[in-house]
């Protein structure tokens, strides 16, 4: 018994073949109109350069789009969204395949005759039981897992979606299903449809073909009304995650400057973002892009101590804001959009330390802190409205160089009766030790600078320090938003540095390493660069450097944010802890990428705080395992866990060392 | 309103000595030029009274270095409308009445309704020539004001800060010369278009030598100036309950310093609980804990 395809039969009159053409057409032409309105949108956005290393690009595309490497972070939502993903890519075909065939009169297209579409269909039919398996799991997460993440999330919409995913795959089971009473031999072996098929046996051959001609325009339908509401909910990400992925930020640790065309501050008469349009059109791509998954607000510090910071409400709210406000016809509606102050509160930005958690778990790549920099930016450089205690940081700087206000003229005391060597006293040098303002004037900080030196000169390194030329290296103006200050301070270091033709370079701070090697050539200044731990371990392996006592201790390494998460630097402390004789490792549960910032970074070291602070939540999870020591790579680190640990009154029991310290005590 | 505001640039006054590591020796320069602190309240004040008049122009002077441009700089990036600099390459050799009969031949033609100084420069704490220049000028003077007010008749009301929190009330007519104390209210950190503005503003530069006739002998002669003896921060003894590699290390940052009275440490319940105790007994506590 030969049914007609339900695009051949006629409907009340109307013959399914312009039933098709009005469905397609009506579905086209509105969704159309959307799209045009979210690309009038992100027209209105700054200029952002993402076209370089398209290499790099693609890999990222395969590799974190495709692959979706991020996911399983999060075992019981990533798998089933691995799945439900590759069963959209898998199903694009068939629904080409079923509208094509609605408008060639029931042909199905010509190459899905043969092999490739019994081999294609009977995998699709598989990925429908699996996408069908994997909705209910979303589900039940949803409903009763209910993850503290998803607080805030638009939940209806999220219901509407699975429900509509679940029932394109229902509909087209059973139309799968009913086919087989006609035809009976489907190309391939199509598990789904003889499932459906043999539970429609128990109807009658009337109402079986009742379910194909009602599946087939249902799901049609379905598939037209899912394709409209994309664009208009937070599962736009269905169309702009795989070009998010694509554009993704290549460079490590680095703030976008000011403007990308104008690298050079004191050409500008604005800086920073107040108005929706200030943003870049790939900043607007994030927020389109945004599922509401809150990995980002799960995994935040200032969040987790209860700050008013979520950077998924951030992204949530300035999105709902540019829909809200988007016309098909007039755009400059948003031209006066202000979100500074009015979307995101300034309570809430200034609680980011910069940490880059949110940046590591989003599965689609949204950058956060380059928004919140450019919020700041903003308050400090155009409406000079930022926490008061900052000024007096600001100026310190400018005037003296440092943060702590001590000034040049005292900033290598702490070199006294160590011969220690200096650029202008020295030609032909092999690296320069960066100090860092930690080290120069922090008492604690001061000791493993110390200790540094005592290695570099136990290892017969030829090198030098810029004794009192040293300023600065400017991260914390650049990261609290004084743009202007950090180019002030960063083009001296770099004239400095090319007037005692440095090429190599050796810091013990993650901030100064980060900032010199990743940003300082947006200025014009292109070094070498090494962390300490790396310059170390460098020594250890070469055998330069022997280490003779033994230290039997249980070590807890703290991974800082501007060594690990932003520069990928993980194994190579933990390498060398582990070449200490005696010594043994215990980890954090947050230790990596995953990580927990010790709270001082996006100048949060020099700000009030109040409330529970993320340095005591941090050192509360460090003594988790119960270490005898903590380890760090970091000053800044450093004295946020020996303040975490005397605020214990544990001051004595662990010790908090730097891993510099703790070598310099073994050669 | 019409104001000016007198400036001085000084070196950094804070830091004696440090170690220069390139020559192994002590180092006894400042090696950094800040504006003198009150003069920077003085140019805030100017522009609130401004503000406060719907209208004007600020007008800063200085007479100094040519370095003194970068003060000058910093004035017009807070708001300041206009800068003069009268170039004196010699200005630190200059007693304070010299200076005052400069800056006075340079004001004298100018139109103003405010003339503010900052009460002293910190570099020499002459605080004089605020003084001379009004004198010169024939102007009212009030020294250590805190805070500028118009009253209803068209008179400057101004307040000194007395001792324990006293504050006296002096009134006089326009024009007239105030040195600032410390003000009530601060200026607003900088923002980018001001620094811009600030950076492209024209300077009008004045050789001294144009101002005359002023006195050539100085009314104060500086016998000798005496640096104190450039000398490395005390080193303490370290203590001797301190394990070996933690003394050497104590030796060489300088060590921590020991103020009598000791220090309290731990977390921020035990720290107050600490500082409660110690004010209970010197008896310094009225209530009852």
């Amino acid at each position: 018994m030969q049914w007609n395809h339900p695009a051949n039969e006629t409907y009340f009159g109307f013959h399914g073949y312009s039933l098709m053409w009005l469905i397609l057409i009506i579905g086209l032409s509105f969704f159309g109109l959307t799209m045009f309105k979210r690309y009038r949108l992100i027209r209105l956005g700054k200029p952002d350069p993402r076209f370089s290393d398209l290499g790099r690009r693609v890999m990222a595309l395969l590799m974190d789009g495709i692959l979706q490497r991020r996911q399983p972070r999060y075992l019981l939502a990533g798998i089933p969204h691995i799945l439900i993903f590759w069963g959209f890519l898998i199903f694009g075909l068939h629904s080409i395949d079923l509208i094509v065939g609605g408008l060639r009169h029931g042909d199905t297209l010509p190459f899905m005759d043969g092999f490739f579409g019994a081999a294609y269909n009977s995998l699709k039919d598989i990925f429908q039981l699996v996408v069908l398996a994997a909705c209910i799991v979303a589900v039940y997460q949803r409903a009763v897992v209910r993850p503290k993440r998803y607080q805030d999330s638009h939940h209806f919409e999220a219901y509407l979606v699975l429900g509509l995913i679940a029932f394109l795959m229902l509909s087209d089971i059973f139309y799968g299903g009913s086919k087989l009473f006609s035809e009976n031999t489907g190309p391939g072996f199509l598990i789904a449809a003889q499932v459906s098929k043999s539970i429609l046996s128990a109807t009658s051959p009337e109402s079986a073909k009742i379910i194909n001609q009602l599946s087939y325009w249902l799901h049609i339908l379905c598939f037209f009304f899912f394709l409209n509401l994309l664009p208009m909910s937070k599962h736009f990400h269905i169309i702009t995650a795989l070009p998010n992925v694509f554009f993704k930020n290549l460079l490590p640790g680095t703030i976008k400057p000011p403007q990308w065309n104008t690298q050079d501050i004191e050409q500008l008469d604005e800086a920073g973002a107040e108005t929706f349009n200030d943003f870049t059109w790939k900043h607007i791509l994030d927020f389109y892009s945004c599922t509401e998954c809150g990995r980002c607000t799960d995994n935040c510090p200032a969040n987790a101590v209860g700050k008013p910071l979520s950077p998924k409400k951030i992204t949530m709210e300035i999105r709902d804001f540019g829909y809200k406000h988007s016309s098909l016809f007039k755009t400059n509606a948003l031209t006066n959009g202000i979100i500074l102050g009015e979307v995101v509160q300034d309570e809430a930005f200034w609680s980011c330390t910069t940490c880059g958690a949110c940046e590591q778990e989003c599965p689609v790549f949204i950058e956060h802190i380059d928004k919140i920099v450019e919020l700041r930016r903003r308050r400090v450089l155009m409406d000079s409205a930022f926490p008061p205690e900052i000024e007096q940081i600001y100026r310190n700087m400018e005037i003296y160089g440092d943060a702590w206000g001590t000034g040049p003229a005292l900033r290598a005391d702490w070199t006294r009766g160590l011969s220690v060597k200096t650029a202008q006293s020295t030609g032909n040098i092999d690296v320069l030790y960066w100090v860092g303002c930690a080290g120069s004037f922090d008492s604690r900080s001061q000791q493993v600078a110390v200790s540094f030196i005592k290695i570099l000169q136990k290892a017969g390194v030829n090198y030098a320090t810029l004794g009192l030329e040293e300023h600065c290296c400017g991260d914390y103006a650049r990261r609290t938003g004084n743009e202007y200050l950090f180019q002030v301070l960063a083009k001296k270091n770099i004239e400095i540095l090319h007037k005692y033709d440095i090429s190599k370079i050796v810091v013990a701070c993650p901030h100064g390493y980060n900032t010199i090697k990743n940003e300082y050539p947006q200025l014009g200044g292109h070094f070498e660069v090494v962390h300490a731990t790396e310059f170390i371990l460098g020594l250890i392996n070469g055998g330069r450097l022997p280490l003779f006592k033994e230290l039997k201790k249980i070590i807890a390494y703290h991974d800082p944010c501007y060594l690990g998460r932003h520069n990928g630097i993980y194994e190579i402390p933990r390498k060398i802890i582990s070449s200490i004789p005696g010594a043994s490792i215990v980890e954090a549960e947050r230790h990596k990428d995953k990580s927990f910032c010790c709270g001082a970074g996006g100048g949060h070291f020099w700000m009030k705080s109040s409330g529970t602070r993320i340095n005591d939540a941090r050192t509360a999870q460090l003594l988790e395992k119960s270490p005898e020591m903590l380890t760090t790579g970091c000053p800044y680190c450093l004295i946020m866990l020996d303040d975490g640990i005397e605020s214990r009154e544990m001051k004595g029991q662990v010790l908090v060392k730097d891993i510099i310290e703790v070598i310099a005590d073994l050669i | 309103m019409k104001i000016i505001v007198c400036v001085k640039q000084i070196a950094q006054i804070y830091i004696q000595s440090g170690y220069d590591p390139t020559t192994n020796a002590m180092v006894g320069d400042g090696l950094v030029y800040i504006l003198n602190p009150y003069d920077e309240f003085a140019v805030g004040e100017a522009i609130r009274q401004r503000e406060k008049a719907g209208g004007g122009a600020v007008t800063v002077i200085t007479l100094g270095h040519s370095r003194a441009e970068d003060a000058l700089r910093w004035c017009l990036a807070l708001g300041s409308d206009e800068a003069i600099h009268v170039l004196t390459p010699g200005a630190e050799s200059l007693d304070s009445w010299t200076t005052a009969s400069i800056l006075a031949n340079l004001i004298k033609p100018m139109e103003y309704d405010l003339l503010l100084f900052g009460k002293k420069a910190m570099d020499d704490e002459m605080g004089q020539v605020g003084t001379f220049v009004a004198e010169l000028l024939n102007l009212p003077l009030v020294t250590a004001v805190i805070d500028i007010d118009l009253t209803s008749a068209g008179k400057f009301r101004v307040q000194r800060a007395l001792e324990r929190g006293d504050r006296e009330e002096v009134t006089c007519p326009l024009p007239a010369a105030f040195t600032m104390e410390k003000t009530l209210t601060r200026t607003k950190y900088p923002t980018l278009p001001a620094r811009k503005a600030a950076r492209e503003m024209p300077i009008r530069q004045i050789d001294t030598h144009s101002l005359g006739p002023f006195p050539t002998l100085p009314k104060m002669v500086t016998l000798r100036l005496a640096q104190p003896k450039v000398k490395p921060k005390k080193i303490l003894a370290p203590d001797s309950a301190m394990s070996d590699a933690d003394r050497m290390k104590f030796i060489m940052t300088g060590g921590m310093g020991n103020k009598k009275g000791g220090t309290v440490g731990g977390n921020a319940e035990k720290i107050v609980s600490s500082i409660i105790d110690f004010l209970k007994e010197k008896m310094l506590l009225k209530a009852q804990f």
